[in-house]
């Protein structure tokens, strides 16, 4: 009886470890991200990560988690708004007796105009002008324009790159 | 130890282990649940109670976890489309590149620098005084909005209060809980991890009302004026960060007052009258110390050689 009792324990014990294991991972919440050398954004890039890479804890400063690659062991600094704790969620989709996974992502894109195939579709029923969408988020303004238009009217500089420790 | 202590040990340690095994379960149905809160089909406090009753244990997240960036994104994607219906995009290269730059720089010095695919600022070919901010982090500004500012930084104050919006999730907020269908709350309540072809076509249908609700506070019915608050103080704390003087903020708003005419379908219709904001502004501005050492002459010469002709 003693026994079954530890090895009950021992379950118990490895659930717990493997619980608190899973803790350590953050997840890309963006679509595309970069891991840098150092905490700002004037620092190296030194890896290019997209929505869902995975990535180990290693420590925080001023808004930004030290973090590795589990794959490569490549250490570096990514902003905390770029990563979340829980990875992406998948759904059971029971059909006409069939089951399929969906991912969240799959139902989100589900509404109106959240998806290629149906944007087109909404777009001439409801009238309305993804196009336009597109061209607005086409507009890219590089990290060296920030930093010129930031440097060259004296305005705080510590919004691109925290004050070292 | 007797048969009876025994017995009791081991079910204690029986109900402990369950518990633990039955974790991995509990953050399925958190997740099912936080994906309906999450697309506006579920309020927080059915998916609180789904969870509750279900699990017998709290596994709620806060407001902020549930909606991923990426949702966000969607929703704000057709929120977007929605307002380019109604106004039509004023295409001057040079002012839509001065106020993407500006815009950028002051989102970086936000709680939220980060989205899922960046904040974008255009302008709107309308003489209205309006602006609007979607979750997605598309700001649009009308051409009469920007000839009210002056300066770099009164400008600065328009773009930092519609990005405190997006950071503080205005818009997701103004989804309405009455997006909850029966059928999916009964699904809920029964077969929590299996949705039907069915049931996913009402997600989507819901979905599509959550940006209809996003769409109709921005641009018709407005936000509270506890919201508009939070946001003229988060503003202010952006203005601050990046050295930017916050009066700049009072200054176009007392323009505003003098422009804004009664009845009109912009600001004066969706925003609190700018004497109510100049005062609780000015509320917030009195303990703070304001040290700018921005070059003004420069801010102003770029300022007017990007708008002097809008």
């Amino acid at each position: 009886m003693r026994r079954s009792l530890l090895v009950i324990a021992l379950i118990f014990a490895a659930l717990m470890v493997v619980a608190l294991e899973a803790d350590d991972s953050l997840f890309v919440q963006v679509r595309e991200s970069e891991l840098r050398s150092a905490p700002g954004f004037l620092s190296q890039i030194v890896e290019k990560l997209s929505l869902g890479d995975e990535l180990s804890y290693v420590g925080e400063r001023a808004g930004w988690y030290q973090v590795t690659l589990p794959a490569t062991d490549q250490s570096g600094w990514i902003h905390e708004g770029s990563v979340r704790e829980n990875k992406e969620t998948t759904l059971q989709l029971a059909g006409e007796g069939t089951t399929r996974t969906v991912s969240s992502r799959e139902i989100a894109l589900a509404g109106r105009g959240f998806s290629e195939n149906m944007e087109g579709e909404y777009e001439s029923g409801n009238e309305l002008d993804f196009s336009a969408v597109d061209d607005l988020e086409a507009r890219r303004v590089g990290p060296e324009e920030i930093v010129a238009f930031v440097l060259e009217a004296s305005l705080r500089q510590d919004i691109l790159q925290p004050a070292e420790e | 130890m007797t048969a009876t202590t025994r017995n009791t040990t081991l079910l204690i340690v029986a109900a402990a282990a369950i518990v633990v095994l039955s974790l991995p379960g509990c953050a399925a149905l958190a997740g099912v649940t936080g994906e309906l809160a999450a697309l506006g089909i579920i309020d927080e406090d059915v998916q609180k109670a789904v969870e509750v009753g279900a699990a017998g244990a709290e596994v709620i997240s806060s407001i902020n976890e549930t909606f991923t960036p990426e949702q966000q994104y969607y929703v704000g994607r057709g929120v977007a489309a929605t307002i380019l219906v109604q106004y039509e995009p004023y295409r001057d290269e040079q002012a839509t590149a001065y106020l993407n730059a500006l815009g950028q720089a002051l989102a970086l010095a936000s709680a939220q620098p980060l989205l899922y695919r960046g904040y974008r600022f255009m302008i709107l070919d309308s003489d209205e005084i309006n602006a609007f901010a979607t979750p997605g982090g598309h700001i649009f500004l009308s051409r009469g909005m920007i000839r009210l500012a002056e300066s770099e930084d009164e400008l600065a104050a328009i773009l930092a209060h519609e990005i405190s919006h997006v950071v503080l999730q205005h818009g997701m907020k103004s989804i309405k809980s009455s997006r909850i269908t029966s059928s999916v709350v009964g699904a809920l309540a029964t077969t929590a991890e299996a949705l039907t072809d069915n049931q996913l076509v009402e997600l989507a249908a819901s979905f599509s009302g959550s940006v209809d609700d996003v769409a109709q506070t921005l641009v018709t019915s407005g936000y509270s004026r506890a919201t508009e608050r939070d946001a003229d103080a988060g503003a202010v704390e952006i203005l601050l960060s990046v050295g930017y003087d916050p009066g700049g903020l009072i200054r176009i708003l007392e323009r505003m007052g003098h422009e804004l005419e009664p009845g009109g379908l912009d600001f004066a219709k969706t925003h609190p009258d700018p004497d109510v904001r100049i005062r609780w502004i000015e509320d917030m501005l009195e303990d703070s110390n304001v040290v700018s050492g921005v070059n003004n002459s420069v801010t102003q010469a770029r300022f007017d050689a990007a708008l002097g002709s809008l």
